[in-house]
This record gives C-alpha cells, structure tokens and sequence, in this order.
C-alpha cells in the first residue's frame, strides 16, 4: 500500500539523504555498533569506506566518534536506541556534549516501536534524559520529509545532535523543508481558525499519525482544534509556543514518552515560567513498565495513549471544564 | 642509549617538577597526589626527552602528535608539566582550584596543551582510537599516545577500544598504562586482580613492553623502540610505576590518592626532593 509520495519507509528516507550528503563529503562517515537494516544496503555498497561496522560496543563508538571529530569528520553514529542513548550515556556527556563535538547520535526505533522484543529494546525515557544534556540538539522527524531534514540539519550543525528515527512506513506530514524552519509546525487545514483555537494539540514524532486522527474527531465534536509537531525537541521554539499557547483556550500533548521529561513537560515549564493561564493536559506513559508483551498498538492501549483513550479522555475533560465543550 | 647528559636533565626536572606537584596541592588543598607523582616521569620522558612532537608557541599546529591523558585526575603532574615547558605560566598553577581558574583537579582542553577533557575513567583510549583512526585516513604522520592509569582497566570501555585498537592494526597509536597497581581504596590485586596483563594484552595482538615507568633509561629505550618501528606493530607499554613515589611516606600508602599533605608532611616531603 502506498502510504507517501516516495513510497519508502522512514529509513530508507535518512539512509537515501544521508548517502546523498556521503557521495558529496567524504568526510562523512556512518557508523554501526552491529544494528542492521535494509536500507543501509546501498549506503554500505556505495560509501565502503565511509561505513564501520563498530561492534556490540555502544561507549567505545562514542569516545571513537569524539576522536574523529577532532579530525574533522562528520561521523553519524547507529544503533537501537536505548542502547546509544543510555548504556553509553556517560561518554555522550563527557566526549561530545561538553567538548560540544559535532556527531550525530541516532537512535532507531524510537519509543514503543520495538515493542515485543520488550522493555530493553524500547526507548520511553530517552527525550526526558537526553534533554538534560547541554548542547544537545534534539530532533524528532515524523515523516519522510522531517527526517531527511533531520540529516541536513546534523550534517551542517557545528554541535552533537540526537536524532530519533523510527521504523515502517509513514504518511507525509510536511509538504515543504521550509515548514521545518522553526523547528515545530502547526498541521492546519484550510477552513481552521488562526485565532481562538479551542485546544492546541502538541505531539511529536510517531505520535502524529494519532494526533491527526484526534483533531480530525474532535472537529467533528465542534472542538477546533490545532495539531502542533514538535520536530526540534531541543533548543525549543518557546517563543512560537508562547504565541500559540496565548491563542489557545486549551492544550493537550501527546507523546509516546515517559509522562515526565518529554515535551509534555516542556509545554508545563513554558507555561508555568511565562505566566500562561490555560488549562493542559498531557498523554504519556506513566511511571511503570510494562511487563506483558504485545505490538506496538496493543502497548499504547496498555499504557492508555492510543487513539480511543486519548480522544474520550480529553472530551471528558475539555466538558468538565467547559460546559457544552 | 640515553647519554648522561639527558638523563641528568631529566631527573633535575623530575625532581623540580614533583616538587611543583606538592606545593600546586598543598596550596590549593586539593588533588591527587599519589597517581600524578606516579605517572610525572612517563609525561616528562615524552615531553623534555622528546618523544612527543609539540610547539609551546602553536599548542594547536596541525602536525603535533596527540597526547591523551585519559587518567584526568592527573593534573597536578600534567599543568606542572605545561608550566615547565611553558605552555602556562608557573604563576598559574597557585590557581589551581580556585574560583574561575581554568585548573581544575581534573583535566580541561582550556589548557593550552591538553588535547581532552577527561576526568571519568575509561574514555580516553576510545578517543585516542579516533584520532589516530582519522589521522590514518587522512595519512597524517602525527602519532598519537594514550596514558591510561591500570585503574581503568577495571572500565569494559577500556577493552573495547583496546579490541578496536588491535582490529584497526593502529600502529600509530602506543598506549601507555601507568600500572602503579593501586587504586582508591584498594591494591588492585586485592580488589580484583589485573595480572597477568602482559599475557592478556599480548593475547589481543600487542607487542606489550614491560617497563620501570621512573627509569628514564627504561622510558627513552622504550619510546625510540616504538618509534622506529614502521611495521603494523602495536604498541603497548606497562609502565611500573609507584604511587606517590619520591616522596617514603605516601609511597604505595593508599592513604596518598588524594590525601592533602598538613604543614610539616609538605615541609618533609619537599626536603626529602632536596
């Protein structure tokens, strides 16, 4: 089924953008700690000596990228994501976010997108710890157009940056790369309200999908509703934020992420430290792991962020606050 | 052969060095005394012996070889080197853990010199594989050196860079292991044993040089060895060395590590170097 323009999966999109950037640079080097995929295929057999299996050694790869990037090369750093965002997290701290060296880490699948392979291999802490870092740039694509914009923007940053990539199939979101500008957007449809918006809705990343879904019901409810994507998740636009919050009589977010220190979080502490008034509230994964396995779909049932839940949740709660919604 | 001349040069230094090393740490009450006193004569050998290619007036030209100190905690020898070579002023080093100094009690890439930050142990072999990796591509003739403490043997980090190492055939890099055989609390062969290490390394694929880490004649055979060497060799030298040598009583007295000497230990001490 043709799901975008290209008909290609997310990474066969960054895989495409990245050898692109490759055949221009050589320079550039991408390398793995032993994660695979298929469309690394080409990259692999065009770029030979700008790709390095790096082994199962998540704190070497670091520190090893540190050292190239002393020497100048552009070096885009591979594996699942908890494993080059948590096992190695040190290094990223020491080696590249304080010496502020421009590698770029990527972590695949991100959030609950390995989801019956488990707890080890699924990422929903990684925005909340990541974000701590200082020089840290965060970014979170949900299509085919955000990600091969994620890699133009690692390639040319002159700082370490953190790109979650996930896998499968995405429908395009973005119609241009200067919607990608200000590092969030607002999904808006032709007949939408600019001003007065009933409820903004912040998302980011895999969650997109969803949110459409939940504004395009909430339409129907008479709610107009907003769809934010939040694709730079670090340095945050506030001052676009601050401006849509202030046309918004109400926020929600959603997010494939720990409830606490992902941008649920981020939109509190905006409102909080600008003195916004508005009610918000935020769908994430609570404060528990999972101990029973399933799809990706069966989890977010599990951890209450699929689409049913959030949708009567936020309608129960837009009621209670505003009679006749 | 190192001749007389240099080797005298080389001890004068060692001891004009060490006792900068007390009276940088007595005077900021801080540091760690035990593993700078026994890491200073490798850093001297490869700085005033000449093993390590450098420019005081360009720290950063482009042809230097890299030096990677990865046992941060180290300082108190590494300025005291910088400020007798003259990358710093000495005056410098009675900042040394004070307010807004660039001297900290582990290592800072402000320091005109040092090439890394480190201070965590375990990441600056990784590094030093970088750069030596990328210089090889770039077919740089730099060398780049790596001193590790043994301490940071007990870090997987360090085995997989040393695997990396081995694999890449990165003969451009020797490392170094300070192998004073403590660590904070403990002999490391009462913590959890190291030895037989020379085996272990050989058995990666090291050609593995068994040194007295305070001989200046060990150090300089050992450097001009390896240097020498145009074949796919790879270089690792254990330096045996003594913590908190020079000085009788912080020698292997694990108390030494980062203890401050009081008033009369500094007195004593800085008599014993004379």
């Amino acid at each position: 089924m043709k799901k975008n323009i290209e008909n290609i999966d997310i990474m066969t999109a960054f895989f495409r953008e990245l050898e692109k950037v490759g055949q221009k640079d050589r320079n550039l080097f991408f390398i793995t700690a032993d994660h695979g995929a298929w469309a690394l295929t080409d990259f692999k057999k065009k770029l030979k000596k700008q790709y390095m299996n790096i082994g199962i050694s998540e704190q070497n790869m670091i520190s090893f990228a540190a050292g190239m990037a002393l020497n100048r090369k552009k070096v885009f750093l591979f594996t699942i994501t908890p494993f080059i965002t948590q096992r190695c997290l040190e290094q990223i701290k020491t080696d590249l976010c304080y010496p502020n060296l421009p590698v770029t880490i990527v972590g695949n699948g991100s959030s609950l997108t390995y989801a019956y392979h488990g707890t080890s291999h699924q990422a929903i802490e990684d925005i909340a710890i990541m974000r701590s870092l200082p020089n840290l740039k965060i970014l979170n694509p949900c299509d085919n157009l955000s990600t091969r914009a994620a890699v133009k923007i690692a390639y040319k940053s002159k700082q370490p940056v953190y790109i979650k990539l996930d896998k499968g199939f995405f429908p395009d979101s973005y119609q241009n790369a200067k919607e990608l500008h200000d590092g969030l957007h607002q999904f808006n449809d032709k007949n939408d309200k600019k001003e007065n918006i009933d409820l903004s809705i912040f998302s980011t990343g895999s969650m997109i999908e969803q949110a459409k879904k939940i504004k395009k019901f909430l339409k129907k409810e008479n709610i107009n509703a907003s769809l934010i994507d939040i694709f730079r998740i670090k340095p945050l636009n506030k001052k676009k934020i601050i401006n849509i919050l202030n046309k918004s009589k109400a926020a929600i977010t959603i997010e494939e992420q720990h409830i606490d220190g992902g941008i649920g979080s981020q939109i509190c502490e905006v409102i909080v430290d600008n003195g916004i008034s508005i009610p918000l509230k935020r769908f994430g994964i609570n404060d528990e792991y999972c101990k029973s396995f399933g799809d990706r779909e069966w989890l977010r049932q599990y951890y209450k962020i699929d689409t049913n839940t959030i949708i009567k949740k936020t309608l129960v709660w837009i009621k209670s606050r505003y009679k006749n919604g | 052969m190192i001749k007389k001349k240099k080797l005298n040069f080389l001890k004068e230094i060692s001891i004009k060095i060490r006792k900068s090393i007390l009276k940088t740490i007595y005077n900021a009450k801080s540091g760690h005394i035990g593993g700078s006193l026994s890491c200073v004569d490798i850093l001297i050998s490869l700085y005033f012996g000449k093993h390590l290619k450098f420019d005081i007036k360009k720290p950063e030209l482009e042809s230097r070889d890299r030096l990677i100190v990865s046992k941060g905690h180290a300082t108190a020898a590494y300025y005291s080197v910088l400020a007798h070579l003259g990358f710093i002023k000495y005056s410098e080093l009675s900042t040394y853990c004070k307010n807004n100094t660039r001297l900290a009690t582990h290592l800072s890439e402000r320091v005109p010199g040092v090439e890394f930050d480190t201070g965590s142990l375990g990441h600056g072999l990784g590094i030093a594989c970088g750069l030596a990796f990328s210089a090889k591509i770039d077919k740089k003739k730099y060398k780049v050196f790596a001193l590790i403490s043994d301490g940071e043997l007990y870090e997987g980090s360090v085995w997989e860079a040393l695997l990396f190492a081995s694999h890449h055939k990165l003969n451009n890099l020797t490392i170094i292991i300070d192998r004073n055989k403590q660590i904070v609390m403990d002999k490391t062969e009462d913590c959890i044993k190291i030895e037989p290490l020379k085996k272990k390394l050989t058995a990666f694929g090291y050609k593995v040089h068994e040194i007295n880490g305070h001989s200046f004649i060990d150090l300089d055979k050992v450097f001009m060895k390896i240097k020498s060497k145009k074949n796919s060799v790879l270089n690792i030298v254990i330096a045996n060395t003594i913590k908190g040598k020079g000085i009788s009583f912080m020698e292997k007295n694990l108390k030494w590590h980062h203890a401050v000497p009081q008033k009369e230990e500094f007195e004593k001490a800085m008599e014993e170097l004379s």
